[in-house]
C-alpha cells in the first residue's frame, strides 16, 4: 500500500502511523457520558470507503486525511489535515 | 572538549568496494528551523536577506557560501555547515520567525560518493533514484532500514549524503555495508 503524500510524493505505507479515524466529531464537555465513550471507543468497522489519518512520521511528519477502500487498501486521496 | 565520532566503531573498516567511498561529515553544524505558524513568508524574506539563502521549495536543498539548507517538511528545514561553528548563534536573525534548535550533536551524517553509490542507494531506500526523479538538488526524508534518515544528492558522481540520528551511525553503517554487499572503503585521511 502506497499513500501520495501531498508534501513528498508517493511512499511506501511503512513511512506512515495509522493514527484512526479521521471524522470523529469531539462531544461538548458536558455531553452525557455516553457520548463520550462512543467517542473514545466505538467505531465503524466499514468494509470499503474510510477516511483515516496516518502521519507520515518518517517523511514530512504532517498529519494526512487519506481516503482508503479497506478491503483492497487502494488509496483515493491524501490531504494535509491542517490545511 | 575533544571530539568524538559518531563512527568510531566501524571506522576500523577499510575494505574496498571499486571507487565508492563511505566518509563521515565530521564535524558539521546542525539547526533544525520550523517556522512559527503563518511565519513562512517572513522567515524565508529573513533568510533571503540575511544569508542571501533562498529556503527550498519541498523535496530540494540549496547551498549559499558554505551554508546548506534542506527541506524537511511544509514550513521545516535543516540548516548545515561543515566543520564545528555557532551555527545557532549565528543564524539569530530567523529567531523572531521559527524556532530554532541545535542538532549539531543529535545527527551523524555520511557521505557515500562514487560510481556504485546510486546502487547501493537504491537497495537501502525505498525511494527512486534514478535521474529521471532524483538529481543533484533533491532532498527527502525516508527510512532505510527502519532508521529515519535524510538523503540529499549533491552531485552527478554520484554523491549523496545520509543524515540520521546519531546513535544510529553504526548501524546505518552496516545496514550500508549489506546494501553494498561489501565493506566499503574509507577514503584515505
Ligand atoms: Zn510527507
Amino acid at each position: 500500500m502506497r499513500i501520495p503524500c501531498p508534501h513528498c510524493g508517493e511512499r511506501g505505507n511503512d513511512e506512515f502511523v495509522y493514527l484512526g479515524a479521521a471524522a470523529l466529531t469531539r462531544p461538548a464537555a458536558d455531553a452525557p457520558a455516553e457520548a463520550w465513550h462512543s467517542y473514545v471507543y466505538l467505531r465503524d468497522n466499514p468494509a470499503g470507503l474510510h477516511s483515516e489519518l496516518w502521519q507520515h512520521t518518517h517523511g514530512c511528519r504532517r498529519w494526512l486525511v487519506v481516503a482508503r477502500d479497506t478491503r483492497t487498501h487502494a488509496v483515493f486521496s491524501a490531504t494535509d489535515a491542517a490545511v | 572538549m575533544a571530539e568524538l565520532s559518531a563512527f568510531t566503531k566501524v571506522k576500523s573498516v577499510a575494505a574496498t568496494h571499486g571507487s565508492t567511498t563511505a566518509m563521515p561529515i565530521e564535524p558539521r553544524s546542525v539547526v533544525s528551523i520550523t517556522a512559527w505558524r503563518g511565519a513562512a513568508p517572513a522567515l524565508a524574506d529573513a533568510a533571503q536577506v540575511t544569508f542571501g539563502l533562498t529556503l527550498p521549495q519541498p523535496g530540494r536543498w540549496i547551498e549559499h557560501n558554505g551554508l546548506a539548507a534542506i527541506w524537511a517538511g511544509p514550513g521545516h528545514w535543516w540548516l548545515q555547515r561543515d566543520g564545528r561553528s555557532e551555527l545557532l548563534a549565528e543564524l539569530a536573525p530567523l529567531a523572531p520567525h521559527a524556532g530554532l534548535i541545535d542538532m549539531s550533536d543529535a545527527r551523524a551524517v555520511l557521505r557515500l560518493s562514487g560510481p556504485a553509490a546510486r546502487d547501493i542507494l537504491m537497495g537501502l531506500l525505498p525511494l527512486d533514484l534514478h535521474p529521471r526523479s532524483f538529481t543533484p538538488g533533491c532532498a527527502a526524508s525516508t527510512l532505510a532500514a527502519h532508521m529515519g534518515v535524510h538523503v540529499r544528492q549533491l552531485d552527478d558522481a554520484p554523491t549523496y549524503d545520509l543524515s540520521c540520528l546519531r546513535s544510529y551511525a553504526g548501524s546505518l553503517w552496516r545496514a550500508l555495508e549489506l546494501a553494498s554487499a561489501g565493506p566499503l572503503r574509507l577514503p584515505a585521511a
